[in-house]
């Protein structure tokens, strides 16, 4: 019985991502959008959009509002094509509109750094909260990804933590429900300073395609500054470990 | 006539449904017991005139032959009716969800009580608010509450556990925290535009849920989709089950403290939702499927990919399972825990794996076939455990190996699947035509949690005018509160792993 | 000169209490609670002199039928009266606050019952004489019997004052009975005098028993306990705090003193003692966890300690028989140290039992909940007193309970075959009931100061009185200053366990002792100070920084917590009881929920005391049908009795008449 279980750790070998800060995802995987500088976007394309994200004048796409599904992509003459970059992460709302002719670098280079007493408080120890908001659950499983064998975020000391009395930021995914919003704000008041809040998820960062729900109550975010947007739907693991690593300085 | 017959993913038009009166309901819905029917669903539909007026939908299933009966009553909001639960314990939550969505109160339900505190409600209440607690007596007795927020990365849900010491009496589950209103957004705007809120509605079961809402935008427009797309989905269905699987039994694994079945599990469940994001950009599945048959082809590359890692997890997930499943301290946790008998699953109606490990024959992919399953049949094996005994016993033993036997079936269906291929060149997607007015449909998919429908009720031009979601979830979050009675506390996160139920599925 | 002192002490007692009678209410207490603390330390320093210098006697007429009698404060006398005198400070002191709660009693009574009590405790440990140490025996159980009947209009004390008035005369009736058979052999009432019963091992052994029997109710051995768990609670706390702190000590003065005196004459005799007090600390301890009733708790406690120090004495025993001079002396040391470590810490947990029976009117721990904050004082002490009991460094249960692991660690090797084995079984169980008892006090305090408050009886709870407090703290500062600074404590038991027969140099073999128990006592004082620095820095740290936030404490997000959310002391003993619920006559009534929505599930449990219920109970029930066979001799017909008397004269006539012819 043991040899049963030693052949079966032999064939599979180490599967840790050697580095998650360079790695590359799969060419199918929908990330940073290319929106073409000359192009423009149909009234019919627009109101395709999941989550409202596409803006006209100038052509550009929300990544805050954005679901990734690439219906966008796919409409006829559309300047918009979805590269599979994966460094998604930004510090503000505004960085996450991509208009057209922003390169990725361009883009990336928005993202910046937390102040210097919080890179040095957390730079090599971060402990996460999470609290699910009304999320899918795509989200919780991305973000309990980040700490298996392949992406393990431990190594660069990013961990999750089961009480927020032990944790440095809480990180938030779905759009907030009414139903939510108490145990989302006792969540954030248990939690000791200093502290970040992070949010994961077009649901998290602008309610994504719940956004016009009237069972949604989002004025906690609007009460507190969130300290990083990790867009995506669900944001791939490496989005979510590299936002954060950037944030801590830590990053490309 | 008291009801219709309908086939899984087939409309009729609204007016068709017959219409009964209560006494009438509860005996049919005797009488369809006896006959061996299963009860599948209970909702209503706000009707236009006259006002306040609901028309309640009942929804059997005949596993036998393959077909739905579906029969309506009438009803008002804010009215009392008879409660069909004493004789059809299955029906419980439904009416319970007509109580707080319409004020329809059923005389001599046993535990009327809140089910998701909706926004829109027939009284609207703040979440929490005026649920009353079953109660042990005696002072010596103590409550653990856990929840909403809770220790690992999940979803939230209050559970409250009645305690003698370690051991747990009673536990009831109140949620409603994931509530976003998902039902009332698939009215807003055309219906053939909601994938990624079908998606959305449960992220774990992404597939599932995209399933069953495309072929109920089929049933309602009356198109067909290309049959390699019918292929397409089911691989794509069937990669989810297979990657969700493998991901439950690492977590089982994990509760117990058996790393090696942590990691090596949880490594193949990567390879699996990897070959996903190679299929169709997503490690869910999402994106793959929409109205009319699917947005992503398999070529020669990609079914290469899929065929090699297929293989590769079906040889390591059986050698593993079968070092897992012989290990004398794994079977020492599993067996005899958070059992189900076969009576009490028939009982309240428990769906998906959860059934199937307590007895229940209930497969939509074998008795409500569609599209691929029923081109091309799936065969279920049954593999037994090193005593000989097939796995029915209702306890986490069972539902962990039944989850191991599904992946096993799932690989090589996609194997089979990947090799019909070749012979269907058709397309992958069709023109989808317009919901017709006045039409119900009813769309069942097997998804990995177990039997999802997605139903809708559409007005003079096409509108949507009631959609409806049943995750499999609804059913069985009951199963879990009876698993855990008479076990330690300590074994409830393996009890509620072994059934994995959707939060959000059940909050909409 | 000492023995003047002594005396004089007993005569301020005395005379304090009866002044007390007569004068008017509002003087009572303060005058009471004086002459007895003044008169106690005049006993406790004539103890403490008697200690360090050569033992003194004392002979003086009394009327018939006493004839002469004989006060001795020999180091075994001296060591009980100072652990009497010490317990009856803090036992006046706390008294005083208590009683000043019962403004419309008038206190006579039971005040100067308790001086008799104080006094006749004292007697019996100085007495040299049958008849005397009878006497005052007799006087001391009785006298506690009027204290234990202070709550009277409660049916529970009736009920204890009647069983303890029963278990303390069958005490009485087995220590006669050994006194005579002793007797028998040594032809006068002298206690000196019974050594010569050891010509005899067999019959020495048999007499011994029939004593030890006797001292046994009294201390509270199993299977001789059952009323000292009625008696205690039933009383009030002042009186239980003596009673379980000094009274039953008493009992193991009777058997130290009969062994000093006779001797062992059988080793059967030591394995006896022996076993009898590790199944007494075992199942005491157990039989405290299951309780939800604080008093009963600590009195069960108090039974696990008797243990605890009987199995101290049986070490030493078998030590004296086969000549192994660490278990005779280490483990004679141990029980003394232990004996007094008790009376302190046990008097101290019950005169908190007593606050808080104050503060909310319920012994029952399920009840209660989340005092800390509103009884800080009583919380801090209570909780001293219970990391006492445990026997955790650096309080003075460790010290004793150190000594007699000493005593086993040295004894072992030396003892040969069976007896070593026995040694490390004994320690084995020792072991066993220290972390019992931990798992005891840990429930007692979790459940009734941590947490929030399970009912509203202690809506109204607050710290009682300075005198109550005052007496708790004496206690306090006893049990920390013997637990960092032990070793004058140890040289001084050790000086009374050198009155046993050692092979050797008892000295020589105690001072590396000694020597341990100053690097112990360094080591405990350093943790002590280095804790306190710690805190101190974090002090500072965290005034810099700002100091520390609270926020209510996290309930995952769940805004309508209850106070059934936690743990109550059934639910914590629970996986205990489990394993031992058989052995403690645990009945369990449990209602399961029935069907998928059930109407009505419940718990319930009640232990059971199996001495009492299969012993006691139909013993009682026994002899009571016994009497009722001979109900009709009692049928109130006037001529029935008239009856009697002609027959009795009759046969008297008949009698005599049949002599004289």
């Amino acid at each position: 019985m043991v040899f049963r279980l030693l052949k079966a750790r032999w064939r599979h070998g180490s599967q840790a991502v050697p580095d998650p800060i360079a790695a590359q995802v799969d060419p199918m995987f929908r990330g940073f959008p290319d929106i073409a500088k000359e192009g423009t976007l149909s009234s019919e394309t627009v109101a395709l959009c999941p989550g409202a994200a596409l803006s006209v004048n100038p052509v550009a796409i929300d990544l805050g509002k954005c679901h990734l599904c690439g219906a966008c992509s796919r409409a006829a003459n559309s300047p918009i094509r979805l590269s599979s970059r994966h460094h998604l992460g930004q510090t503000k709302r505004d960085a996450l509109i991509v208009t057209a002719g922003t390169s990725f670098e361009q883009y990336h280079a928005r993202a910046e750094k937390g102040r210097a007493e919080i890179r040095r408080l957390f730079g090599r120890s971060l402990r996460l909260r999470s609290v699910s908001a009304a999320g899918c659950s795509a989200c919780e499983m991305e973000l309990n990804a980040t700490t298996n064998a392949n992406f393990d975020m431990l190594r660069y000391g990013i961990d999750i933590v089961a009480s927020p009395r032990h944790a440095d930021a809480v990180i938030v995914t779905g759009p907030v429900s009414a139903n939510m919003a108490d145990a989302l704000e006792d969540t954030w008041s248990a939690t000791p300073s200093p502290k970040l809040l992070i949010l994961m998820g077009a649901c998290a960062i602008s309610g994504g395609l719940f956004a016009a729900s009237p069972a949604l109550d989002r004025r906690f975010l609007s009460d507190h500054t969130p300290d990083i947007y990790i867009p995506g739907c669900p944001p791939h693991p490496l989005t979510v470990v590299n936002a954060i690593l950037n944030y801590l300085g830590r990053g490309i | 006539m008291d009801r219709v017959l309908l086939k899984n993913r087939a409309a009729i038009p609204f007016d068709d449904l017959p219409k009964i009166s209560y006494q009438a309901m509860g005996d049919i819905a005797i009488g369809c017991l006896c006959a061996g029917l299963r009860p599948v669903a209970l909702f209503g539909v706000p009707e236009e005139r006259p006002a306040g007026a609901v028309r309640i939908i009942a929804l059997f299933a005949d596993d036998v032959k393959g077909t739905l009966a579906v029969t309506s009553v009438h009803a008002e909001r804010g009215a009392t009716v008879p409660s069909l639960t004493p004789s059809i314990p299955a029906f419980h939550l439904f009416e319970r969800q007509l109580w707080e969505e319409f004020g329809i109160v059923p005389q001599d339900h046993p535990w009327l009580k809140p089910v998701r505190y909706p926004h829109d409600g027939h009284t609207p209440r703040r979440v929490e608010e005026g649920y009353r607690y079953f109660a042990m007596n005696g002072e010596e007795s103590h409550e653990v509450a856990v929840g909403p927020v809770h220790a690992g990365v999940i979803e939230p849900g209050h559970f409250r556990f009645l305690c003698d010491g370690e051991r747990v009496n009673h536990l009831e589950i109140q949620l409603g925290y994931q509530h976003r209103g998902a039902e009332r957004l698939f009215r807003t705007g055309p219906l053939a535009m909601k994938s990624v809120l079908a998606e959305s509605v449960s992220g774990d079961a992404a597939v599932a849920h995209a399933t069953a809402y495309a072929g109920l935008v089929e049933a309602l427009g009356n198109s067909a989709i290309p049959r390699r797309a019918a292929v397409i989905r089911a691989i794509g269905l069937e990669l989810e089950r297979a990657g969700i699987h493998l991901g439950d039994l690492s977590a089982l694994c994990n509760d117990i403290g058996y790393l090696p079945g942590t990691q090596l599990f949880a490594v193949m469940r990567t390879d699996i939702i990897n070959t996903s994001l190679a299929l169709c950009g997503s490690r869910f599945g999402r994106g793959l499927i929409a109205p009319g048959g699917v947005m992503h082809d398999i070529d020669e590359k990609k079914k290469e990919r899929i065929a090699s890692t297929v293989r590769r997890v079906r040889d390591n997930a059986g050698l593993l399972a079968a070092s897992v499943f012989d290990n004398q301290n794994v079977l020492a946790r599993f067996e005899k825990t958070g059992t189900v008998d076969t009576a009490t699953a028939r009982a309240i109606g428990l769906v998906g794996p959860a059934g199937r490990a307590s007895g229940l024959p209930c497969d939509i992919r074998l008795t409500h076939p569609t599209d691929a399953y029923s081109d091309h049949p799936l065969i279920k094996t049954v593999l037994q455990n090193g005593e000989g005994k097939a796995a029915i016993s209702g306890d986490v033993y069972a539902r962990a190996f039944v989850r191991h036997q599904e992946i096993q079936d799932s690989l090589r269906y996609i194997t089979e699947l990947l090799g019909r291929l070749d012979a269907v060149q058709d397309g992958i997607a069709a023109p989808v035509e317009r919901p017709r007015a006045g039409m119900v449909a009813f769309s069942i998919t097997e998804g990995w949690r177990g039997e999802t429908l997605h139903a809708a009720v559409t007005g003079d031009q096409g509108e949507t005018l009631r959609y409806y979601i049943k995750d499999a979830s609804f059913h069985n979050w009951f199963g879990l509160a009876l698993a855990v009675r008479e076990n330690g506390v300590s074994d409830f996160p393996l009890c509620n792993k072994s059934f994995n139920l959707s939060y959000c599925g059940f909050d909409l | 000169m000492i023995l003047t002192l002594f005396l004089i002490g007993i005569a301020i007692l005395f005379i304090g209490s009866a002044l007390q009678a007569a004068l008017p209410r509002s003087v009572r207490i303060p005058l009471f609670t004086v002459a007895a603390i003044i008169g106690l330390l005049f006993t406790g320093f004539a103890s403490v002199q008697a200690l360090l210098n050569v033992p003194t006697a004392i002979t003086f007429g009394c009327p018939f039928p006493l004839g002469s009698v004989t006060l001795e404060l020999d180091p075994l006398s001296a060591f009980f009266a100072l652990t009497i005198s010490l317990g009856g400070i803090a036992g006046s002191l706390y008294g005083a606050g208590y009683l000043s709660g019962y403004p419309e009693r008038s206190l006579r009574g039971h005040l100067f019952a308790l001086a008799l009590f104080l006094i006749s405790m004292l007697l019996v440990v100085t007495v040299r004489a049958v008849l005397p140490f009878l006497f005052v025996w007799e006087l001391m159980s009785l006298s506690s019997l009027v204290l234990v009947f202070f709550d009277r209009q409660r049916e529970e004390v009736r009920d204890a004052t009647v069983n303890y008035f029963i278990a303390m005369h069958v005490a009485f009736a087995l220590i006669l009975t050994g006194f005579l058979l002793l007797m028998t052999r040594s032809g006068s009432g002298d206690f000196a005098s019974f050594a010569a019963a050891m010509q005899d091992p067999a019959f020495a052994e048999t007499a011994l028993l029939i004593l030890f029997a006797g001292f046994a109710i009294k201390a509270g051995f199993i299977p001789f306990h059952s009323w000292l768990p009625k008696a205690h609670p039933a009383a009030p706390s002042h009186v239980s705090g003596l009673m379980s702190g000094v009274m039953i000590k008493t009992g193991i003065y009777g058997i130290l003193r009969f062994t000093l005196i006779v001797g062992v004459p059988t080793t059967r005799l030591a394995v006896i003692v022996l076993m009898v007090a590790v199944v007494s600390a075992v199942v005491g301890v157990l039989y405290a966890i299951a309780q939800h009733d604080l008093k009963r708790l600590l009195a069960y406690s108090s039974i696990e300690n008797i243990g605890i120090i009987g199995i101290g004495i049986g070490l030493s025993m078998i030590g004296m028989r086969i000549g192994n001079g660490p278990l005779i002396l280490l483990g004679m040391t141990g029980a003394l140290i232990h004996l007094i470590n008790h009376s302190l810490f046990k008097g101290l947990l019950f005169y908190g039992a007593g606050a808080l029976y104050r503060a909310t009117h319920t012994r029952d721990i399920e009840k209660l909940g989340g005092l800390i904050g509103k009884m800080p004082a009583t919380a801090l002490l209570f909780i001293v007193g219970s990391v006492a009991i445990a026997g955790l460094p650096p309080l003075n249960g460790f010290i004793s309970e150190f000594v007699l692991y000493l005593s086993m660690l040295y004894g072992a090797p030396l003892a040969a075959g069976g007896y070593g084995a026995l040694v490390v079984l004994t320690a084995g169980a020792l072991a066993l009931t220290g972390i019992l008892a931990l798992y005891c006090f840990t429930k007692a305090c979790g459940i009734v100061f941590l947490g929030s408050p399970r009912s509203d009886a202690t809506d109204t709870a607050r710290d009682p009185d300075r005198a109550m407090i005052a007496g708790m703290a004496l206690l306090a500062v006893a049990a920390v200053a013997i637990g960092l600074y032990p070793a004058p404590l140890f040289s001084v038991a050790a000086s009374v366990a050198a009155l046993y027969p050692f092979p050797g140099d008892a000295a020589a073999q105690a001072a590396p002792v000694v020597t341990t128990l100053g690097s112990v006592s360094r080591a405990l004082l350093f943790f002590v100070l280095f804790f306190a620095f710690l805190y101190y820095i974090r002090h500072r740290l965290l005034a810099k920084s700002g100091g520390i936030a609270t926020a209510a404490t996290w309930g995952c997000g769940y805004r309508h917590g209850t106070a059934r959310m936690q743990y109550t002391g059934s639910s914590y003993a629970s996986p205990l009881m489990a394993l031992a619920g058989q052995l403690l006559g645990l009945s369990v009534h449990r209602e399961a929920p029935q069907g998928l929505f059930p109407a009505r599930t419940a718990f319930h449990s009640h232990p059971h005391d199996l001495v009492d219920s299969y012993l006691i109970a139909p013993g009682a029930k026994f002899i009571r049908y016994l009497f009722s066979l001979f109900r009709w001799v009692q049928s109130g017909d006037m001529a029935q009795y008239i009856l009697y008397g002609i027959l009795f004269l009759a046969a008297a006539l008949v009698w005599i008449m049949g002599g004289t012819a």
